[in-house]
């Protein structure tokens, strides 16, 4: 195991690296830090045109043509923050490989900078969905208090398979290449896309096993529906911190050998 | 209290066919990899206030060996006892990242060594002094030149007031006067009872900062204690390794010996060099100092058809790396070979009163050649292996007379 107690003394440079992980990304940009509001707010309205004006979908139930447009990003946004986590987690290590080698920066911490980075993302993207819903739908109730729990689940989750990949894709190499596809699978097999109804009942029991499910629907209940979320929201989260924590401890017991080969 | 500690430290590198065999050999515990040991059995101590030199060859493993002291990399075996906080100088300014300006990346460097907000605030401007970037510390680092790159890093690993500080090749960067400035904030440090590790190829550095010394060949300690000693022995290796081949007359030498074996008519020979008054260091090779007195007594024996006024003695030193430093004959000086109970049995003792070569081990080159020198009735190469160790740190192959005085 190594050197996990030096992180106390690093909590600065973890603050650092995330401001710098987000700044980045829009350095020499004319528009900076607003491109981090701008992108999602441009998608609820391309969404909202394409989906409720042009296409006037509607899932039964919901009455107002923009359901969908916001239906679809209460669960796509939280969705993307997950897959960017992982993405980035898994090359974190590569990116990072200066530090790594090149300083006492505690490992552990280098797939968590991008992951942490996620949150503000997404919750930039929650802010903006919350204001459409109340402005477009009228929809607005005290259950968004969840709506912090809800994030933290998700980023638990991501987490936690976040450094189970950091680490298998350094012994892997083809498993950078598969992510991209697996996530992709993932995204059109959790309904995301349609409502569980349509769901024929033979399939169902692999959605109740898809923890991924369970979330984004909670993310649903709380901005869309004024609901309280689904019981099996805190099985999803219990078994996100469990695996946070067993991958936590995969990660520092194989840190080192992962190293020789970065 | 020591600073360092290293108790018999060892770093084993493993290798693979594929990285999935790290893993495998996790899961199932079974051995799929070929070991490989760039550290074995490393044991020293580094007092506070002290500067310990590391030097070796290129591969030798003193860079495992300092990522081992800076803490970027876990040792396979052994202990390692760090008493305090340690900074590196490892590859100065890698971490640093090219679209942030100076500023950002004294911070981010500053917080990846440990600081907190507060004691970067408190170091900032210090550390922009030292840089002396002036306005430029408002720039992305990109536009540095390497000069000010390097400037930036090393002010900022050396301002988080470390209690070690393990420097690796640091002296060969920036220009003069911020080489002679970095120098002096090193040693600094030493005054303020700091340890400090310093790795260089600039064995004259090492010999001058350190009083204590590592040799590390082949990932084991070779040689350790004091610098001067130390740094010999190492350059006599790297000499050693250096070693140019000066031309030999070997055809003459070859034919001589040919007509000899084959029409018996060989009209001298050598029969035994020896060193006089020599002592003989662990090794049993003998040691002079420089200063003292150089002895060799050479034999030889002729045939009766000579005359002894046709049979003379050329003795070159050679250092171990090819150098010849120094070679002269009795033809040379005008002396004659001195009869022994024998007419035919010759002989010579060669004598340097005052020895003036410095550090190195060095090697005899004893010719026995008529009157004109350029026939060569029999030679005797490298023999008399001996070493020389000089009380001050002076460099080059020998020393010469000389004094100082006021300019006219």
């Amino acid at each position: 195991m190594s050197n996990l107690n030096a992180i106390p003394s690093h909590l600065h440079a973890l603050r650092l690296l995330i401001s710098r992980e987000l700044s980045s990304r829009y350095k020499g940009t004319v528009l900076g830090v607003l491109w981090l509001f701008l992108q999602p707010l441009i998608m609820v309205i391309v969404y909202s045109f394409v989906f409720s004006v042009i296409m006037k979908v509607r899932i039964p139930g919901m009455e107002n043509t923009y359901h969908f447009a916001l239906y679809l990003m209460a669960a796509m946004m939280p969705f993307f923050a997950f897959q960017e986590a992982l993405i980035s987690a898994s090359n974190a290590l590569f990116v990072n490989s200066v530090l790594l080698h090149k300083s006492t920066l505690p490992a552990i911490l280098l797939p968590l900078v991008p992951m942490l980075a996620t949150v503000v993302t997404e919750v930039i993207a929650l802010v903006i969905i919350v204001i459409a819903a109340f402005v477009l739908l009228k929809q607005v109730s005290y259950y968004l208090l969840l709506l912090p729990f809800l994030v933290l689940i998700r980023l638990c989750l991501s987490v936690a398979i976040g450094y189970i990949l950091a680490i298998l894709s350094v012994f892997i190499q083809d498993l950078r290449q598969a992510l991209g596809l697996l996530l992709t699978m993932l995204l059109f097999l959790t309904p995301v896309f349609y409502p569980i109804e349509m769901v024929p009942a033979e399939f169902l029991p692999m959605n109740d096993l898809n923890p991924l499910y369970h979330l984004l629907d909670g993310y649903r209940a709380v901005i869309l529906r004024g609901e309280v979320p689904g019981i099996k929201l805190l099985y999803v989260a219990g078994f996100s911190v469990l695996l946070l924590l067993a991958s936590g401890y995969f990660f520092q017991k194989t840190i080192e050998r992962a190293k020789e080969f970065i | 209290m020591s600073a360092l500690i290293a108790k018999d430290l060892g770093k084993m590198y493993r290798r693979y066919h594929q990285p999935i065999d790290s893993l495998k050999e996790l899961v199932f515990r079974k051995q799929y990899h070929e070991a490989f040991w760039a550290l074995k059995g490393v044991g020293f101590l580094c007092e506070a206030g002290e500067v310990l030199g590391v030097v070796g060859d290129n591969g030798a493993g003193k860079s495992t060996l300092l990522k081992l002291l800076s803490g970027t990399m876990q040792p396979t075996e052994g202990e390692l006892i760090v008493n305090g906080r340690v900074s590196a100088i490892l590859e100065l300014g890698s971490g640093f990242h090219a679209e942030y300006t100076g500023l950002e990346n004294i911070h981010l460097g500053c917080a990846v060594l440990g600081l907190n907000s507060a004691q970067i605030a408190a170091k900032v401007n210090e550390i922009i002094d030292f840089s002396e970037l002036g306005d430029f510390i408002y720039q992305p680092v990109k536009n540095y030149s390497s000069g000010m790159f390097v400037r930036l890093a090393f002010s900022v690993v050396t301002s988080v007031d470390p209690d070690i500080l393990i420097v690796d090749e640091a002296l060969s960067v920036g220009d003069q006067h911020f080489q002679k400035k970095s120098m002096d904030r090193m040693m600094s440090f030493k005054e303020q009872g700091k340890a400090l590790v310093f790795c260089s190829h600039s064995l004259y550095h090492v010999k001058e900062l350190c009083k204590r010394a590592i040799w590390i060949d082949k990932g084991v300690i070779q040689v350790q204690g004091e610098s001067g000693e130390v740094i010999d022995q190492y350059n006599d290796h790297v000499r050693m390794q250096n070693r140019i081949s000066v031309p030999v007359p070997k055809s003459a030498l070859l034919e001589t010996k040919a007509e000899g074996e084959n029409n018996k008519q060989l009209t001298a020979y050598l029969s035994e060099a020896t060193l006089l008054n020599a002592k003989l260091d662990n090794a049993g090779i003998a040691l002079y100092r420089t200063g003292g007195k150089f002895q060799v007594q050479v034999l030889a024996h002729k045939q009766d058809s000579l005359a002894l006024e046709d049979v003379h003695i050329g003795i070159i030193i050679k250092r171990n790396d090819g150098v010849q430093c120094f070679g002269v004959s009795t033809v040379l000086d005008g002396e004659l070979l001195f009869t022994r109970q024998d007419n035919n049995d010759l002989g010579v003792v060669y004598e340097i009163p005052e020895l003036s070569l410095l550090s190195g081990q060095y090697s005899l080159e004893i010719w026995l050649i008529d009157t004109t020198s350029a026939h060569v009735y029999d030679s005797m190469q490298s023999c008399c292996e001996f070493k020389v160790r000089q009380p001050n740190t002076e460099v080059g192959v020998a020393y010469l007379p000389h004094q100082w005085s006021a300019p006219l």
